[in-house]
């Protein structure tokens, strides 16, 4: 468990210290707690992914893609947090733009908004219409605001032994590449944030895990994946009378364990002979981000993918309702404080491209900004980045915010230039994360760590 | 590599050197074969159990491997049933020892313990004989037969891996302080699944022999059929290799062990008797007692919540069938000689009769009473030891099992080869727990954990020496 993490001491070389800066702001808080209310909404927007935005018939809750909000009041201020079944919310303006909407709608500050997605990867053709993203977003906050009821919120934790570090040796080329590795960081910690209603029924769940929702990438149709699925498993378990936000955590270097469902489509398109066992993903995979010619799915392969992506939501699911059911002490006067900066560290630049498992050679690059936030619901605290971070950045962070009480949400307000963000010691494995991120070693790890930290310590003071 | 199995110069290399004299004493075999066969024993639908027709759980099989190493013989069975009564595995297993001229202690019966296997488990009309019980033995001997048509030259390999699903189930509720059934996460709960898995030389698998150690409660008093997780694992397993083999769960030291989740089955249950569904965990004894004790009339459950719990089902199969699809894609597979050995022992232990009743929460009162005949195996199979026992047994046992035994590949499958008659085998130390298994052990403590144990050792010990 990660709350058995020994603490360790961050240290931030001068240099780091130095491109520190703080651009935005204090705690822009209401010191004062108050009664809790909260509203909660879903906006579909499925259609979108279509060219004649007409999807086809669908057989699973997680072929749907949803905007989900929820906004909370303090009757002081209030904050919102915003799940999509994206990659990413992005682009960056777009991002920009839905923030300050609906923190202008709703009379709050930009810092008290969280918007972040699940990261599936089998949604892009959603993604690309951001300005239909941007309105959904709106609605979702719009609906769920004219909702608002009395509640109390608490929080718990889980486990779900599904993800796996994914930085790994080839046995049999001895170059990194991206697989299993058992024996690397994974942290399997399932955080649940919960809103009940006077009555004691969940108003919503704020859920967060680190596993990479991979599983449909370059599958051909569109899916929300496990974190999809979850959500929807959990929502339908209380009669679709709730909503419930899947967000990412630290997971850079986390995939799911099992893989080959998804190796199965990839190698049907292909071309590549599905044998049954594991294949090595890397090897279908690069075929198929390579120029092979994409041949048609196979209906039979893609059932089993959407299947297992269901399996995986439903033990997600079924985790998540087993916290909620034994959720501790609850808190129904609540006090709301949030906090976001730039963290700037030295950056860098391939000077060319290189093959996945080959050293790169950089030259200094442009500065790297990194958004980091902390938004505090009474005793239970929200670290959040705009970056892909390695799960033992988000277990340090974890273990050093003196909340018990957190969780660290990932890709979170935005995107930054960062690329992934690996821990330090990570610098020496050539996977496309660390060879292709634009930070230099020694900054994002402790910065990202010490930013959190200091936010969550200022909150409580 | 595109695809990772098999690994076989590495294995041979290692089955050399851990068996370098059994391979010497075997050089006169022929290679291994192996077969494997699937018969449907689901039983006709009736009113009162409606099938739903759309999950692979929903059909029950009775699962037969059979290995051949020139010199004898050995055969592995799963059956998706509750259990298999004594009488019934005496009849098969002698019958089968018949057709394969091997010793009975060569073969290792199982059933996958399933609670929603009826009608295999209960009469569906007057007069009609209980399916899963009156024609399990020919059932398995026709599975036998099937599996021996079959026989092709073979590798075998075992190999491990995790499963986070299951969870210990003795537990004190925490309103009423009382010992219950629930889930237990401080307790002892052994996550390992164990593969023995057979691939021909081409590398196409033949047949898995799977066990995890998991109660397939979910579908109890759900008012339809199904292989639960179990049968839902190796429909998974074998559908992923187009059908083309075999995979039969097996049962580990589940005695206190229950999936980490049974809030689908439980809500199946509250459709039933009519009790509110909140959507949350509900407490399963609640739920579970008026209709287990028929204190409430059952009906059969709404299709939308029945659906939720196969859907489940179906979940948790194939989360473990992926798991162990993992462990076969990384499994060293051996064509070396393969000497196949089984031998079993019987251990007795000191047994109790229990003088007051109540399921759970309050003291047990015993007198002395018959002893307790435990039946113990190990079917060895190369460097891999199957070890058996013939009752459900609690986790610490099981584990202790495999790290006394002298061969590190060692798995132990219970409710395997008859019924004792001891009902739950706690461990010493969970004696202290009122639960149902423990108050109705018909075991005294402080016998059963360190015989089994040890006997399991002393076999596998002879076998080596052997």
């Amino acid at each position: 468990m990660r709350r058995g993490h020994a603490k360790r001491k961050i240290s931030l070389n001068a240099l780091s210290l130095l491109m520190l800066t703080l651009l935005g702001l204090t705690i822009i808080d209401a010191a004062q707690a108050g009664s809790l209310t909260v509203g909660a909404a879903k906006v579909d927007i499925s259609s979108t992914g279509y060219a004649d935005g007409k999807p086809p018939a669908r057989n699973y809750a997680h072929e749907y893609v949803y905007i989900r909000a929820i906004v909370l009041d303090n009757g002081e201020t209030k904050a919102v947090l915003v799940g999509a079944d994206l990659a990413g919310v992005r682009p960056e303006d777009m991002y920009q733009e839905a923030a300050a909407t609906v923190a202008r709608e709703l009379g709050m500050p930009v810092a008290n908004i969280i918007m972040s997605p699940s990261h599936t990867h089998s949604t892009y053709p959603v993604l690309e219409n951001s300005e239909q993203v941007l309105a959904a977003i709106v609605r979702a906050v719009r609906l769920a605001a004219a909702d608002m009821q009395p509640a109390s919120v608490g929080f718990g934790e889980g486990e779900v032994f599904l993800n796996a570090n994914r930085d790994v040796i080839d046995y049999e080329t001895g170059r990194w590449t991206q697989d299993t590795n058992l024996d690397y960081p994974s942290d399997k910690t399932l955080a649940v944030m919960a809103f009940y209603d006077k009555r004691g029924a969940p108003i919503a769940g704020y859920l967060n895990y680190a596993m990479h929702p991979v599983n449909g990438f370059l599958s051909g149709f569109i899916s929300s994946d496990f974190a999809g699925a979850a959500s929807r498993h959990v929502e339908q378990a209380f009669g679709d009378s709730m909503i419930t936000i899947f967000t990412q955590g630290a997971s850079g270097d986390q995939n799911p364990l099992h893989l080959r469902t998804g190796s199965n489509v990839m190698a049907v398109a292909s071309g590549t002979e599905v044998t049954g066992f594991e294949l090595t993903r890397e090897t279908v995979e690069g075929r198929l981000r390579g120029d092979v010619e994409r041949r048609p799915n196979d209906p039979a392969a893609d059932e089993a993918l959407k299947r297992w992506m269901d399996a995986q939501g439903q033990v997600v699911g079924e985790e998540a309702i087993r916290v909620m059911t034994n959720m501790g002490r609850l808190s129904d006067n609540v006090r709301i404080g949030a906090n976001q900066m730039i963290l700037t560290c030295p950056g860098r630049d391939l000077v060319e491209r290189v093959d996945r498992g080959y050293p790169g050679t950089y030259v200094d690059g442009d500065d790297v900004n990194i958004r980091v936030g902390f938004l505090g619901i009474n005793e239970i605290g929200l670290a959040w980045t705009n970056a892909e971070n390695y799960s033992l950045i988000g277990q340090q962070a974890m273990a050093e915010i003196p909340l018990a009480k957190t969780m660290v949400v990932t890709k979170s307000n935005g995107r930054p230039n960062s690329g992934y963000v690996p821990t330090d010691d990570a610098y020496g494995r050539n996977t496309f994360q660390v060879v292709r991120s634009r930070l230099k070693p020694g900054c994002a790890h402790a910065g990202i760590v010490k930013s959190v930290t200091d936010m969550a310590y200022d909150y409580i003071n | 590599m595109t695809n990772r199995t098999p690994r076989l110069p590495l294995a041979a290399v290692l089955t050399a050197v851990v068996f370098g004299s059994a391979a010497i004493a075997q050089s006169e075999q022929a290679g291994l074969r192996v077969g494997a066969a699937r018969i449907d024993i689901t039983g006709p639908a009736y009113r009162q159990r409606p099938t739903m027709r759309e999950y692979a759980h929903e059909q029950l099989f009775l699962r037969a491997i059979v290995i051949d190493n020139g010199v004898t013989q050995a055969a592995l069975l799963g059956a998706d049933l509750g259990g298999i009564n004594e009488d019934v595995w005496a009849d098969a297993s002698n019958r089968i020892a018949a057709k394969l001229d091997a010793p009975i202690a060569n073969i290792i019966i199982s059933p996958t313990h399933t609670h929603s296997d009826t009608p295999g488990s209960e009469t569906p009309q007057r007069g009609t004989p209980r399916y899963g019980s009156a024609f399990v033995a020919d059932v398995a001997l026709q599975a036998v037969t099937e599996a021996l048509s079959k026989l092709e030259p073979a590798l075998v390999g075992y190999s491990s891996g995790e499963a986070h699903l299951n969870v210990n189930r003795d537990a004190v509720n925490p309103v009423t302080h009382l010992w219950t059934q629930a889930s237990n996460l401080d307790a002892p709960s052994d996550k390992t699944v164990a593969v023995v898995s057979f691939v021909n030389p081409d590398g196409e698998p033949i047949a898995a022999y799977v066990n995890y150690a998991m109660h397939p409660v979910n579908g109890y008093l759900a008012g339809f059929r199904s292989g639960d997780f179990a049968g839902a694992m190796s429909r998974y397993v074998e559908q992923a290799f187009g059908d083309t083999m075999v995979t039969i769960f097996s049962q580990g030291a589940s005695g206190d062990q229950n999936p980490r989740w049974i809030r689908t089955g439980t809500n199946a249950m509250a459709s039933r008797s009519g009790a509110d569904i909140s959507g949350y965990e509900m407490v399963r004894e609640d739920i579970e007692g008026p209709l287990r004790n028929r204190e409430v009339a059952a009906r059969n459950a709404h299709p939308e919540v029945a659906r939720q719990l196969a859907d489940y089902m179906q979940a948790l199969g194939a989360i473990l069938g992926e798991e162990v699809i993992r462990i076969m894609s990384h499994t060293d597979f051996s064509g070396a000689a393969t000497p196949i050995w089984g031998k079993q022992m019987t251990l007795t232990c000191p047994g109790r009769r229990r003088l007051n009743s109540g399921r759970e929460g309050m003291p047990g009162e015993y007198e002395d009473g018959d002893d307790v005949n435990i039946r113990l195996g190990v079917l060895a199979v190369g460097d891999i030891a199957i070890a058996s026992g013939n009752a459900e047994i609690y986790s610490t046992i099981g584990q202790r099992v495999k790290k006394e035994s002298p061969l590190a590949k060692t798995l132990f499958v219970t409710l395997a080869n008859g019924r004792s008659n001891s009902g739950y085998i706690p461990d010493d130390e969970s004696y202290g727990h009122q639960t149902f298994q423990v108050l109705g052990t018909r075991l005294k403590p402080g016998c059963a954990e360190a015989g089994i144990a040890a006997g399991v050792a002393e076999l596998a010990g002879e076998y080596i020496a052997h």
